[in-house]
């Protein structure tokens, strides 16, 4: 399966005179998940928005593939913090949208559709309105949204905030699975380090505000797949990554 | 011869039981009268049926006769476009005098009887004077002839609202001549009656072709004919022979409590009703200023109007105050409005009537 | 629940009419009053001529209405949408909504030949406003985060506009509607004033011959009718908007 890389290069980003992003570059290898971590209010969601193409940025550039982003050649999956999805749409109307208007009919896409809802776990509600699941299945409805129009990049900003810590745990579960299986570039932005840990190829930790990138570290060598949470290396990669942010405070 | 000291006092006694008896009968029996403060709310349409009300009023003749019965009377003057809104205020009770058609007045009486039916009360109407008979007519799309009643098949007729005359005479007319007249809405009829609130309105629809006639008072159909609206078909005296058309009617609180006003405006109205004839020219020109003011027209258009009204009369105006003259007229409007559905009781003519305020000024003589 | 509902419900008509046959008897308000028994039999006495003029009054909605529709939701939402297209039409609009739907009857006898053109006109004025305020209100209060996540799955423009504004949108237009609804119906005494069958132009027609329990009579008909259609709307919005939250409410 044909894979991205996603270089960004010196982004910088201010509102009205408010510095957010100062001089941002990393690289994501294709098929990699990168974790994103920092301080709360540094600038990640932003640095987000500005991959999916909702802002732009003041300085620098992101390349996909060696290119500028392009609408029509370039797909961008993207899970919002907010986890919004439409409420006059089912589950599977919702997770259907990204096909719909780009122009693939419903009956072809269906089948897609109903297996990605299974892998996600929501088989049994598609037919359910966005008030009547739970913020767990709220997550994975988004995911699987993102995951429908078969994108170039995957863009997840702390879509777990807000859920309680053993759905979490499931959740986390997913991801990984999902990466395993579909190998999609992603970017993953939280302040949960040990989420970040459990998940992550490589790993930025951001500055605080304005944010600049402080470390980059490479998880893959350090610490195999599947990771267990309680064992020795990965708590002492936690407790550096927590070291590291907590510097930001002081 | 008694003492000096009682003659004295004897004299100064008398003369001061004398002053105080004189005293007291002045104070008492010749008090000078001061003048009673009346309102009077009198109220007319913009017609030439109601030019008595227009002389009475312009030569202030209620203000200065009544001074001289010891009131000082203040006129308001209340238009209205026609009968039926006239008469609603009046049984609101803001009304002390009306010219007004007989139908409405009717419609005023036979509500005040349903009214003490159900046991209550409202103001009731008394007729004390006839202003005129006919003067009102048909008038027709320039472009319509006019063959006779039939010939008015499928046309829209505006008129005044129900429970004026010229709504009263329409129908009556229309359906004495095996016409189905009826509403916009009404499925089994074949001419159609459009109800609109006054002349004004008339002439709007029959101008801009909205209608195909109207009935209207005097002058709204030579106000037509000058300005090429419309001809005069049919005039109201021909549809329904010895019409009465507009009454002076005053309410019973008014006649109760001023019975010698009541009994004024009488005379004044016989008064202005010979002024008509003896000094036309005048009444004219009184009439002529009084209408150019309510209908907004320059007053050289409004006196030739009048000048045409008064010379061709193709209205067929009389003016009579007699009030019995008018009995049978009235009755045939009381049974003609029962028939239609427009009155729920049928007042009998001593309810509608007062004769003797008028039969006393006649005797009084002039 | 709902028993008690409607039990307490037709409790309070029945102490209404309890207190409008107390106060006509007690001629409270002068003579105006009609017994709650004569409008009865009014009602009674009408009862064959009310449906033609039920007819005409609901047609003279029914085509005032619907222009109100076609007009108001299109220029609604794109006034909600687009600032320039919000630039030009709010201010006329502002200017002329407080101007009640009485007064444009003068400019509407002339304009329009028919009488039946210039009652649904009337009803027109009457029902645009609310349609299309309640429609701007949703079209410019569509939320960010929804117009975003269309744009990263890749939607155009015109797609925005028709597949998230407007569902997002669509229950301030209902709401917007069943106002609509109930401002024109009101309107249908001033829209036929001036002659057009129907309804109000009976309560006209009975004024003028003081049959005030008539005038009742109609005025009750109009309140009945006006409620129905109400609650018509009300229904269609309870069934297409199922997917809202907490819909617990009673129809």
């Amino acid at each position: 399966m044909f894979m991205t890389e996603l270089n960004v290069i010196s982004i910088s980003k201010s509102f009205n005179n408010l510095k957010v992003l100062n001089n941002i570059s990393f690289t994501v290898k294709p098929g990699r998940l990168l974790g994103v971590l920092g301080p709360s209010g540094c600038g990640k969601t932003t640095l987000l928005r500005i991959l999916s193409g909702i802002e732009k940025v003041d300085t620098g550039k992101v390349l996909i593939n060696n290119e500028a982003p392009n609408t029509y050649k370039h797909k961008i999956g993207y899970v919002p913090q907010s986890l919004t999805l439409y409420p006059w749409k089912t589950v599977e109307e919702n997770v259907l949208f990204g096909l719909e208007v780009r122009g693939i009919d419903k009956k072809s896409s269906r089948d897609l559709v109903y297996n990605l809802l299974k892998t996600v776990g929501l088989y049994e509600f598609k037919e359910y309105y966005p008030h009547e699941i739970s913020g767990g299945m709220k997550a994975r409805a988004c995911l699987a949204r993102a995951l429908a129009i078969d994108p170039d990049v995957l863009l997840m900003d702390e879509p777990f905030a807000n859920i309680d810590a053993q759905t979490r745990y499931y959740l986390q579960l997913e991801v990984l699975k999902i990466h395993e299986k579909y190998r999609k570039t992603t970017v993953f932005v939280s302040h949960n380090v040990e989420e970040i840990v459990f998940l992550a190829d490589t790993v930025i930790v951001l500055t605080r505000r304005p944010a600049a990138v402080k470390r980059e570290i490479d998880l893959s060598t350090i610490l195999p797949k599947p990771r267990n949470m309680f064992n020795d290396s990965f708590l002492n990669i936690r407790k550096n990554l927590v070291q590291l942010i907590q510097e930001e405070f002081m | 011869m008694p003492p000096l000291k009682t003659v004295k006092i004897a004299a100064i006694l008398i003369t001061t039981i004398l002053a105080s008896l004189t005293a007291t009968y002045f104070v008492v029996f010749n008090k000078p009268v001061e003048p009673r403060h009346v309102t009077i709310k009198f109220s007319y349409q913009p017609s030439d049926h109601h030019l008595p009300a227009f002389i009475m009023l312009s030569k202030k003749w209620i203000e200065s006769e009544a001074a001289r019965l010891g009131y000082n009377v203040t006129v308001v003057e209340k238009p209205f476009p026609s009968g039926p809104p006239q008469v609603e205020r009046f049984l609101a009770g803001d009304i002390d005098v009306m010219y007004v058609g007989a139908a409405p007045a009717i419609s005023a009486v036979a509500k005040y009887l349903e009214a003490k039916q159900a046991g209550r009360s409202i103001p009731q109407a008394i007729i004390v004077a006839i202003a005129q008979y006919h003067g009102s007519a048909l008038v027709l799309k320039p472009e319509l002839k006019y063959a006779g009643p039939e010939s008015l098949i499928g046309k829209v007729i505006a008129t005044y609202p129900p429970g004026s005359i010229q709504y009263t005479i329409m129908i009556n007319w229309l359906q004495n001549n095996g016409l189905k007249p009826g509403d916009l809405g009404d499925p089994n009829a074949n001419i159609y009656i459009k109800p609109v609130s006054g002349p004004q309105e008339q002439v709007e629809l029959l101008s801009t072709g909205k209608v195909d006639a109207i009935l209207t008072p005097s002058p709204t159909p030579e106000i037509c004919e000058i300005k090429n609206i419309g001809k005069i078909a049919v005039s109201s005296g021909d549809m329904v022979l010895n019409h009465p058309c507009c009454v002076l009617a005053v309410s019973r609180e008014f006649y109760e409590k001023y019975p010698d006003l009541a009994k004024l405006l009488v005379k004044l109205h016989v008064k202005a009703e010979r002024y008509i004839t003896e000094n036309t020219v005048e009444a004219i020109e009184i009439g002529a200023s009084k209408l150019s003011e309510l209908w907004g027209y320059n007053i050289t258009f409004t006196r030739y109007v009048l000048m045409k009204v008064f010379t061709d009369n193709k209205t067929r105006i009389i003016f009579n105050p007699d009030p019995s003259r008018a009995e049978n007229g009235l009755t045939m409007f009381v049974n003609a409005m029962y028939n239609m559905g427009l009155i729920k009781i049928k007042p009998e003519v001593n309810d509608l009537i007062n004769k003797s305020i008028y039969s006393e000024i006649i005797k009084e003589g002039s | 629940m709902k028993f008690r509902y409607n039990l307490l419900s037709l409790l309070s008509i029945i102490i209404f009419i309890l207190l409008w046959e107390l106060a006509s008897e007690a001629q409270v308000l002068p003579a105006v009053l009609p017994k709650p028994i004569d409008v009865a039999y009014s009602i009674h006495r009408l009862m064959d001529k009310i449906p033609i003029y039920t007819y005409h009054s609901i047609s003279h909605f029914i085509a005032g209405f619907t222009i109100a529709l076609i007009v108001a939701i299109p220029a609604g939402a794109l006034s909600g949408w687009y600032y320039s297209v919000r630039a030009f039409v709010k201010p006329i609009v502002e200017i002329i909504r407080p101007i009640p739907p009485i007064a444009w009857i003068p400019f509407v006898l002339i304009s329009f030949r028919s009488d039946f053109e210039a009652s649904a006109i009337i009803i027109f004025i009457g029902s645009f406003f609310p349609i299309f305020t309640n429609t701007f209100l949703g079209f410019s209060n569509v939320p960010l985060e929804y117009v975003e996540i269309a744009k990263t799955l890749g939607a155009g423009d015109l797609d925005i506009l028709i597949k998230v504004a407007l569902p997002s949108s669509l229950p301030s237009i209902l709401s917007g509607i069943r106002t609509g609804v109930g401002v024109g119906w009101m309107c249908v005494v001033a829209a036929e004033m001036f002659g057009p069958p129907g309804l109000g132009l009976q309560i006209m027609n009975m004024r003028y011959l003081h049959d005030i329990s008539a005038v009742t009579a109609y005025m009750l008909v109009i309140g009945v009718i006006g409620f129905t259609l109400e609650r018509i709307v009300r229904i269609v919005e309870i069934k297409t908007l199922k997917w809202q939250k907490g819909f617990v409410r009673q129809v």
